[in-house]
């Protein structure tokens, strides 16, 4: 039999596989492993989502893909790629973006048993966290960052959800840093491409992207100006940068004398900014000539004012034929931030990077690694075996959460699943669905329907995201049918006027009638105040000579790792080692 | 990811890769998507019915081949820049000098018996070992890199780590200090003497260091006895998995065998442990084996 291995080890619970439909958000390096798993789980039904299509780029580790796949939807290929290895499972793809809630509607989740996020970026991850809570559906949440990862099962209202930790945004440097004191190479190379790439080669830039004093984090009012000057100067830069005819690279030396010269003296000039600095100094160089430069080697300062020479003229050449953004993979432009990024590292005495270094801190990459995304979707695939068990009590304590390790004698660690975390913004907000039909109801039968419902003393505000439907003073919409002010798949706040029980989220679900969930609305509870986010200048950790962006890549930036660090809540998780276990012997 | 050099160094790399077991298939994929210079397959077992759900290399057509013959063109797909070659050989009559080319040995599924022996070679030739195998949801993995150089950050306090011997089998040879998120840290270049896996089934010294008191040796893992004494066992994969029946009563006493050799404390032997991994044993289970799969070049 083909299941043989299977039945020997799981028995009757091959069969509950068999009859589960499971759903896998992402098809990418995660993804593609995660499929195969699944797959030779036998799983009755793997519905595989994603909205990309395949790029070069992924063809090293997302095995599934090919050459010739090129372009092509993720999730169509991914279904097809496994045809020769499927025995058991039906595959649906779709191609698609997971919020987009008229192609994926709530009646669409509700019918999987379990959710398994094999994604890149957090905004989809949190959607579907939430998702998984209005359902109650059992969330695998999975991801990577070059080795690292980590594998997080989630039951809803019973353990720590997706949004219980907070998660790390890409973070930025103060402007006065990347702007008047750079002190290290990923400020110049911040600088060179999102500061000087946009203003020299972006679409015209408008009032609104103008630097204004309140941007600039600084008192140094000297400082304030040279910016603003500087970066009014630039605009006339861009001008020149239109104008170049073909060929020309006469405009490329007043952008050289500007930038890398007279922008220093001026700098320069604010003599506070130096007293515990060392200062600057103006770029005083000639080009050499250069034939092919070897991205693994460092240049000499003339190779690199030689390169930003070409680049520039070529990037001005290419904006006649349309926009040009900066792209990792894209030589003229890559070229011109390094060479850019290395000349005021030079003038600022910061060490200065190859190109191939720079490729990999300018495009935020910490590259994905194959095997990380096999390991990390290898026991994202055994974390659904605890689904199956009886009870949540039994699929909770059995569950384990499961990261990389950092010491050297072990892979990975595993904890158990923490509670959730009472002041979690996602999981501690009571939530249900509501089944309407939006144009049977006005706002005020659905208020009503409310108050009664659950015990509301006196009135309620509703409002959909940001925008209020109704409260005590907005009473406008009261007689408007339900499907003017909203639609299915938003989600309804709910606030009680009188601030004495708690606030509800609804989704909005199709329906033939009004049908509320069966909810228990409690006390509110007064939140203590926020906490003072701190500051933090940098958003990186320097390891030896890698840099390694802190802000979340791969979508995954360890909480774990930074729980560590920072002895958050998870240092207070219990570390066990029953599962896996390395021992040297 | 690991630098231009380690990723010329991989380039450069001929591994062999004994038997294709599900966590062989792993292994042979991250190989040839990291992009090693030449992989060769070695298996001698045919496809069975129930290789369709281990190996995702196969299909159902192929039942009966040569298992490396009908994965070969799917393996080879995969990165055609990998000088790929298979072999339906058996490993254990090959001569000496066939795995002289190889900068590395990864085996899986391998018995007690033919791991010694193909340690053997690996160590007279200089070769680093990787051995792995599953037996349904538990796994293991022996390294024997013979000798190797690794650097390892420690904090430097409470007990800052000084030159000279850290473990029975492992050297400081040269410590440099770095701060790093305000942490005074020592990178210390650790030499590591391997010993040969034949050691690991009667020495316990080793065992004794890192779980020095009784309540340390507590924390060993109780499927580890197990897994050895499963080993002793000759291994079983290629045949029909129902065919496959281990006794046990019979594991048990193997497992009490090992924990005496070892003289490991007497609670760690878990007879629902036990019987569940007499059930397992030999057991492929793809999920299990991408877990497993942690050797990289
Ligand atoms: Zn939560």
């Amino acid at each position: 039999m083909y299941d043989s291995h299977l039945r020997k080890i799981f028995g009757s619970q091959t069969d509950q596989f068999r009859q589960s439909k499971v759903l896998m958000v992402g098809a990418g390096g995660i993804g593609c492993e995660l499929l195969k798993d699944l797959l030779l789980m036998n799983y009755g039904e793997i519905h595989i989502l994603d909205l990309d299509t395949i790029d070069l780029s992924n063809l090293n580790r997302q095995f599934l893909f090919r050459q010739k796949d090129i372009k092509k939807s993720k999730a169509m290929t991914a279904q097809q790629a496994v045809g020769h290895f499927n025995h058991a499972s039906k595959l649906v793809a779709h191609h698609g973006n997971i919020m987009d809630t008229n192609m994926f509607p709530l009646s669409f989740f509700t019918q999987f048993d379990i959710i398994f996020n094999a994604l890149d970026n957090l905004e989809a991850r949190f959607y579907v966290n939430k998702i998984a809570l209005f359902t109650k559906i059992p969330l695998i949440e999975s991801g990577t960052s070059g080795l690292k990862g980590q594998v997080q099962p989630i039951y809803p209202y019973e353990t720590e959800c997706f949004a219980c930790i907070p998660k790390e945004q890409p973070k930025t440097f103060p402007v006065c840093t990347i702007r008047s004191t750079p002190s290290k190479p990923i400020h110049c190379i911040t600088w060179a491409k999102n500061f000087l790439f946009p203003q020299l080669f972006g679409d015209d830039v408008s009032d609104q992207d103008k630097l204004k004093p309140q941007d600039i984090e600084s008192d140094n009012k000297a400082e304030i100006e040279a910016l603003l000057k500087e970066s009014n100067e630039l605009l006339d830069l861009k001008v020149l940068v239109n104008e170049a005819a073909p060929g020309d690279k006469g405009f490329v030396s007043k952008i050289i004398e500007k930038i890398f010269e007279e922008d220093i003296e001026r700098l320069l000039r604010i003599e506070t900014l130096w007293k515990t600095r060392e200062k600057p100094e103006p770029l005083n160089c000639e080009p050499v000539k250069i034939k092919s430069l070897d991205g693994q080697k460092l240049w000499t300062v003339e190779e690199n004012l030689a390169l930003f020479i070409n680049s520039t003229s070529k990037i001005a050449q290419r904006l006649k034929q349309g926009p040009v953004e900066f792209d990792k993979d894209d030589e003229d432009t890559l070229d011109f931030v390094v060479s850019a990024a290395n000349l005021r590292s030079y003038i600022f005495h910061i060490p200065m990077k190859t190109k191939f270094e720079i490729k990999q801190i300018a495009g935020n990459i910490i590259p994905a690694v194959a095997t990380t995304n096999a390991i990390m979707a290898g026991f994202s695939a055994l974390s659904s075996i605890h689904a199956f068990h009886a009870t949540m009590q039994e699929k909770v304590s059995k569950s384990k959460m499961v990261y990389d390790s950092n010491q050297p004698s072990r892979f990975v660690n595993t904890s158990g699943l923490a509670p959730k975390n009472p002041k979690c913004p996602a999981c501690s907000v009571t939530r249900g669905i509501i089944s309407i039909d939006l144009s049977k109801y006005t706002v005020d039968g659905l208020r009503k329907a409310i108050i009664d419902k659950y015990g509301y003393s006196d009135d309620i505000g509703i409002a959909e995201g940001t925008r209020l439907l109704y409260d005590y003073d907005f009473d406008d919409n009261l007689e408007i049918k339900l499907d003017k002010v909203c639609s299915y798949g938003n989600v309804l706040f709910i606030s009680d006027a009188d601030d004495e029980l708690d606030s509800l989220e609804l989704l909005v679900d199709k329906g033939d009638k009004l049908e509320l969930p069966e909810l228990e609305v409690s006390a509110k509870v007064v939140p203590e105040e926020k906490k003072e986010e701190e500051d933090e200048e940098d958003d990186l950790i320097i390891e030896g000579d890698d840099l390694i962006m802190e802000g979340d890549i791969n979508g995954l930036d360890g909480p774990k790792r930074k729980a560590e660090d920072d002895m958050g809540p998870a240092k207070k998780r219990k570390y066990t080692a029953d599962e896996v276990e390395v021992i040297e012997l | 990811m690991w630098g231009i050099e380690a990723q010329t160094r991989m380039r450069g790399s001929r591994v062999l890769v004994v038997n294709l077991t599900s966590v062989g298939c792993e292994i042979v994929k991250n190989l040839m998507l990291g992009g090693i210079g030449a992989i060769t397959v070695i298996d001698s077992f045919k496809v069975l019915d129930q290789d369709l759900n281990a190996n995702f290399f196969i299909d159902k057509t192929q039942v009966g081949q040569p298992k490396v013959l009908a994965a070969e063109a799917r393996i080879r797909d995969l990165n055609p820049r990998v000088n790929l070659t298979v072999s339906t050989d058996n490993w254990q009559e090959k001569p000496k000098d066939f795995f002289l080319s190889y900068n590395l040995v990864v085996a899986t599924g391998l018995d007690k018996t033919q791991l010694t022996r193909l340690n053997a070679i690996t160590r007279k030739l200089k070769i680093p070992f990787y051995a792995t195998g599953t037996h349904g949801l538990y796994g293991y993995i022996f390294v024997d890199l013979i000798e190797h150089e690794s650097s390892v950050k420690y904090e430097k306090y409470p007990t800052p780590k000084k030159v000279g011997p850290l473990s029975p089998t492992s050297d400081i040879v040269s410590i440099s200090e770095v701060v790093e998120n305000d942490v005074e840290l020592q990178n210390c270049i650790v030499k590591t003497k391997f010993v040969p896996l034949s050691d690991i089934f009667t020495n316990n010294e080793k065992l004794k260091f890192y779980f020095p008191t009784p309540r340390k040796l507590k924390k060993i893992s109780p499927v580890l006895p197990i897994l050895l004494a499963l080993l002793e066992i000759p291994s079983q994969i290629g045949k029909p998995i129902e065919d496959v029946a281990i006794d046990a009563k019979e594991l048990s006493s193997k497992v009490a065998e090992v924990v005496s050799r070892l003289e490991l404390p007497e609670e760690i032997i878990r007879p629902d442990l036990v019987g569940r991994l007499a059930q397992q044993a030999f057991c492929e289970f793809q999920p299990g084996a991408s877990a497993e799969q942690l050797c990289g070049p």
